[in-house]
C-alpha cells in the first residue's frame, strides 16, 4: 500500500507545481518544493500550498495511485528464515515455544515500530497455526463443531514467546517506489515449519499434521 | 457528548423505553400467576411482587445517572451501544469468549455481552468513552498509541478496559500479573507483545 | 435470544417456591456466564429466569478454626481466588479458582453456577439433537471426541467442565442444599450423577432445590494440596485433564493418607477409591508413585480420539504428588 500512497502523493505534488508555475509565472522545472512552500529556489518568488489551493479554487485535490508493476527481468521475492526454540513436555505432550528468531528481507524499513508489530502478529499467527487453531468437523454431518471463539482456540496473551526481529536486505528502488517489500504475511510462513523442526530436533518426532496439539504428541510417544 | 446521548436516548422509544421517574415499573400479568401451579394465597402474594417483562433499572455510566425501562433479554452491551450509543464497546463473539466488550462494573472488568442489562441495576459502569477527559487521552490510551499496542484496533477498547481494571486494583503489577490481568482479551492480530509494553508504560506513567 | 421474565426473589425460600410454581419453564440464574450463552443459542428455552443475586447472605466466605470454611453459593470465583485464608490453607481451591475462565468471567461467575454448569460437549452446544437433549443418539461416541470422557461414560460421554467441583471433591467438601422441605447436607460426591443414572442432568438437584453453601473441613497440620489443570491454551480454556490432590504428608517421606480427584476424564468429577487407598503409606519417590499409578483408571473405555488422556492423567498425578513432597 505504501508505494500506492507514495505514487498518489507524487501526482498531487505535480498538480500543485503545475498550478504554482502558472501563478508564479515560472517554469515548473525551476520550482523548488519544500515544507509546504513552492519557490524559485532563492525565495524571491514563493507561494504556500494553502495559497495555491485557494487560487485553484478547489476544496481538495484527489489522485489515485498504484503500486508499480514488478520490473521485467527482475525477480522480487520476500526471503525469510526463522528459528524456533521449543520445550516439549514428553509427559503431557505440551509444546512450549520459548523463542522465535525471525530474519526477513523486507527491503527498506519505513517505520520500525509498526514493522515489529507486523512481525509479532505474523509469527503469533504462525505459532497458532502450528500448535493451536483447528477447525474440527463432524465427519458424518459435515457440520463444523468449533464454531465459536472458545472451542476454536486462538492464542491469548499467555501464549506468546520471546520474539527477536532481524531485518536484512536494503532499500531497493526496483522493488517499488518506496523500496520496501513488506512483512505481515511473509512472517507467518516459516513459523510452523520452524516449530515442527524444533520438535523433531528435541524429540525425534516428525509431526506431520497441524496443529501439533498435546494429544498428537502423546499418541506418538505412547504409540496409541 | 454525554448530554447529546442522553437527549438522543429520550427520543428513542422503540427498543428500550427510558422513563424519567424512579418509580418501579413492576406490574403483574395475571395469566402468569394463574399459570403457576401453586394456588396458595401466600404464594400468589409472593408472585405479585415480581414484575413481568420490562423493568426499570437505574445505572451510572461514565459518571452520569440514567434510568431505563429494559427488556430482560437485553444485554448490558446492547444497552450501552444501542441505547447510549457508546459504541466504543465492541461486540465480537457475544458469548464471553473474546473480551471486546469489556467494561468496568463497580471497578471490576466484566464482559458486557455476557450479562443482562438488568444485572447492572444500581451499578457504576465505565466504558472506554469514560476514560477521556474532554479531548485528552487517558495515560493508558496514550501508551497504546505510543507503544503501538494494536494493529487493526478492534480489540483495543476491550484491552484498554481490562488494563484499566488491572491498574485500578493493582497499580504496580509485575509481568506475570499483567499477563494474567490481560488474559481475558483475545487479539486476533496478536499484538500481544506491544499490548503488554503499553500496559507496562501506562503503569509507570500513572505511578509518577 | 427469546424474551423471558426476570424474577428477583429476595429470599432463597421464595426462589425455591417460584421454581416449583413455574415448573419446567423456570431456570435458576446466578452470574449467568453459562446460562446466558445457552439461552442465546436456544439450548435453554426457559421463560422464567429466577435471579438468585438479590438473595442476601449467600455471597461471602466465612472461616472458623474448628468447623472450617463456609462459602455461599453466590460468592464469585474472583472472591474465592483472592481470599487470603483460602490461599494459605486450601491451596487447591485457590489454584482451581485461578484456573477458571478469564478475569472477567471470574468476576461474575459464582461458585453455585460453576458447580451446576452445563457440559461443554460441542454436539450439545451445537444443534445436534443428542441424548442429553432428549434425542436418541450420542454423536460424540463415534464422532469427534478428543475432549470426551474415558471412564464412566454411556449412553452420554461428556466430561464435567467444572474446575471447582474437582477441587472440592478432593477436599471432601459438603454441599448444603435448600429445598421446600428444609435444608440437607450431602457430600459433594453425591451431588453428581453419571449418565447411566440420568442422561439429561448432571446433578441430583430437583426442581426447587438450590445450592446454598459449601462447607470444607479445616485442613490438618500436615495437609498439602494442589490443583493442576492441563489445558491446550495458555489461559481461558477448559481442562483436557485436571488433577486435584489433598495429601497428609509426614516429613516429606511418605503419605499418611490422601485423596485425588480428576477432571476431564468422566461425566462427573471423578475419584477412584482404590487409588486413594493406595496413597495411604505411599513412599514419596518416583518409583513407588509410578507403581501406585499403574492401576489408575484401569476400568477406562477410551473413544477413538481420547486415549491420550490416560497417560496424561497418570503423568500429571505423578507430577503433582511429587511436587507436593
Ligand atoms: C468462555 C467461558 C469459559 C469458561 N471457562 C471455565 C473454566 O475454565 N472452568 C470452569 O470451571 N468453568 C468455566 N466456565 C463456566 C462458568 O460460566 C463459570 O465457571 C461460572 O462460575 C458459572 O457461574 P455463574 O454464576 O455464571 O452460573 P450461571 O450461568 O448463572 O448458572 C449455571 C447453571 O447453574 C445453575 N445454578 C446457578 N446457581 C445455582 C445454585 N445456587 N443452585 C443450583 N443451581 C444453580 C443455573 O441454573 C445454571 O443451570 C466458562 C464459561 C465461559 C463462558
Ligand atoms: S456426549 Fe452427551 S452431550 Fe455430547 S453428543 Fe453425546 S449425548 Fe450429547
Ligand atoms: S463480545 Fe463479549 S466477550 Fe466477546
Ligand atoms: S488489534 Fe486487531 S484484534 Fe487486536
Amino acid at each position: 500500500m505504501t508505494p500506492a500512497v507514495y505514487d498518489a502523493a507524487l501526482q498531487i505534488r505535480k498538480k500543485l507545481l503545475s498550478a504554482a508555475s502558472a501563478i508564479l509565472e515560472l517554469l515548473e522545472k525551476d520550482l523548488v518544493y519544500s515544507e509546504g512552500t513552492i519557490s524559485d529556489g532563492t525565495n524571491t518568488k514563493k507561494i504556500t500550498i494553502q495559497e495555491v489551493i485557494d487560487k485553484m479554487n478547489v476544496r481538495e485535490i484527489v489522485a489515485a495511485g498504484a503500486r508499480n508493476e514488478n520490473p521485467k527481468g527482475y525477480m522480487i521475492n520476500s526471503f525469510g528464515a526463522q528459528f524456533a526454540e521449543v520445550e516439549v513436555d514428553t509427559e503431557t505432550g505440551r509444546v512450549t515455544v520459548l523463542k522465535i528468531v525471525a530474519a526477513h528481507d523486507i527491503g527498506r524499513v519505513i517505520n520500525r515500530k509498526l514493522l515489529e508489530n507486523q512481525f509479532h502478529g505474523g509469527i503469533m499467527q504462525g505459532l497458532s497455526y502450528a500448535l493451536l487453531e483447528e477447525r474440527i468437523m463432524d465427519e458424518y454431518t459435515g457440520k463444523v463443531l468449533t464454531t465459536n471463539l472458545h472451542s476454536y482456540k486462538m492464542p491469548t496473551v499467555m501464549d506468546y514467546p520471546e520474539i527477536e526481529v532481524i531485518t536484512v536486505g536494503e532499500s531497493d528502488n526496483m522493488i517499488s517506489a518506496v523500496g520496501a517489500k513488506g512483512i505481515g504475511e511473509p512472517a507467518i510462513i516459516p513459523t510452523a515449519g520452524a516449530i515442527a523442526n524444533a520438535i523433531f530436533n528435541a524429540t525425534g518426532l516428525r509431526m506431520k499434521s497441524l496443529p501439533i496439539t498435546p494429544d498428537k504428541i502423546l499418541n506418538e510417544i505412547y504409540k496409541l | 457528548m454525554e448530554d447529546k446521548n442522553k437527549k438522543k436516548g429520550l427520543s428513542r422509544r422503540d427498543f428500550l423505553k427510558r422513563t424519567g421517574t424512579g418509580v418501579a415499573g413492576s406490574y403483574i400479568i395475571l395469566s402468569d400467576i394463574n399459570e403457576a401451579k401453586s394456588t396458595s394465597s401466600s404464594e400468589k402474594e409472593t408472585l405479585k411482587t415480581f414484575s413481568s417483562y420490562a423493568q426499570n433499572i437505574s445505572i451510572t455510566v461514565n459518571g452520569q445517572d440514567y434510568s431505563f425501562m429494559v427488556e430482560p433479554n437485553t444485554t448490558l452491551a446492547e444497552l450501552l451501544r444501542d441505547e447510549l450509543k457508546l459504541t466504543g464497546t465492541k461486540v465480537v463473539c457475544n458469548h464471553g469468549e473474546c473480551g471486546g466488550c469489556t467494561v468496568l462494573m463497580n471497578t471490576k472488568a466484566v464482559y458486557s455481552c455476557q450479562m443482562l442489562a438488568m444485572d447492572a441495576d444500581g451499578k457504576d459502569i465505565i466504558t472506554i468513552e469514560g476514560l477521556l477527559k474532554g479531548e485528552e487521552l487517558h495515560p493508558l490510551q496514550e501508551a497504546f498509541v505510543e507503544q503501538d499496542g494494536m494493529q487493526c484496533g478492534f480489540c483495543t477498547p476491550g484491552q484498554i478496559m481490562s488494563a484499566y481494571a488491572l491498574l485500578l486494583n493493582n497499580p504496580q503489577p509485575n509481568k506475570q500479573e499483567i499477563l494474567k490481568g490481560m488474559s481475558g482479551n483475545i487479539c486476533r492480530c496478536s499484538a500481544y507483545p506491544n499490548i503488554v509494553k503499553s500496559v507496562e508504560e501506562a503503569a509507570r506513567k500513572m505511578n509518577k | 435470544m427469546k424474551n423471558f421474565q426476570y424474577i428477583n426473589p429476595t429470599s432463597i425460600k421464595e426462589a425455591s417456591n417460584l421454581m416449583i410454581s413455574f415448573g419446567e419453564s423456570a431456570l435458576l440464574y446466578a452470574g449467568g456466564t453459562d446460562a446466558l450463552s445457552l439461552l442465546k443459542n436456544d439450548i435453554y428455552t426457559h421463560s422464567k429466569i429466577i435471579n438468585l443475586k438479590k438473595i442476601g447472605g449467600l455471597n461471602s466466605i466465612t472461616h472458623n478454626k474448628t468447623s472450617g470454611i463456609r462459602i455461599g453459593s453466590l460468592t464469585t470465583i474472583s472472591e474465592i481466588a483472592k481470599d487470603e485464608t483460602i490461599k494459605s490453607e486450601y491451596k487447591i481451591l485457590h489454584e482451581a479458582a485461578n484456573e477458571i475462565a478469564s478475569p472477567q468471567l471470574r468476576n461474575i461467575g459464582t461458585l453455585g453456577g460453576n458447580l451446576c454448569q452445563s457440559p461443554r460437549c460441542w454436539y450439545y452446544r451445537e444443534d445436534f439433537d443428542c441424548i442429553r437433549k432428549g434425542g436418541g443418539e450420542c454423536y460424540a461416541y463415534e464422532g469427534r471426541n478428543k475432549f470426551h470422557c474415558v471412564v464412566g461414560g454411556g449412553p452420554c460421554y461428556i466430561v464435567h467442565p467444572s474446575d471447582m467441583a474437582v477441587a472440592l471433591l478432593a477436599l471432601d467438601a459438603k454441599v448444603i442444599i435448600f429445598s421446600e422441605v428444609g435444608e440437607r447436607t450431602i457430600p459433594i460426591n453425591e451431588l453428581y450423577v453419571l449418565p447411566s443414572e440420568n442422561s439429561s442432568q448432571e446433578t441430583i438437584l430437583k426442581p426447587g432445590e438450590i445450592i446454598k453453601e459449601i462447607l470444607v473441613a479445616p485442613p490438618g497440620q500436615n495437609t498439602r494440596s494442589s490443583y493442576i489443570k492441563f489445558k491446550e491454551r495458555g489461559a481461558w480454556d477448559f481442562a483436557s485433564v485436571s488433577v486435584g490432590l489433598v495429601l497428609e504428608i509426614v516429613a516429606a517421606k511418605s503419605i499418611i493418607e490422601g485423596k485425588a480427584a480428576f477432571g476431564g476424564v468422566a461425566p462427573r468429577p471423578w475419584t477412584d477409591d482404590k487409588f486413594n487407598k493406595k496413597l495411604s503409606g505411599l513412599a514419596l519417590n518416583e518409583t513407588s508413585v509410578s507403581e501406585a499409578l499403574n492401576s489408575l483408571l484401569n476400568d477406562s473405555e477410551t473413544l477413538s480420539e481420547n486415549a491420550y488422556k490416560l497417560p496424561l492423567v497418570k503423568n500429571l498425578t505423578k507430577r503433582s504428588i511429587l511436587n507436593l513432597a
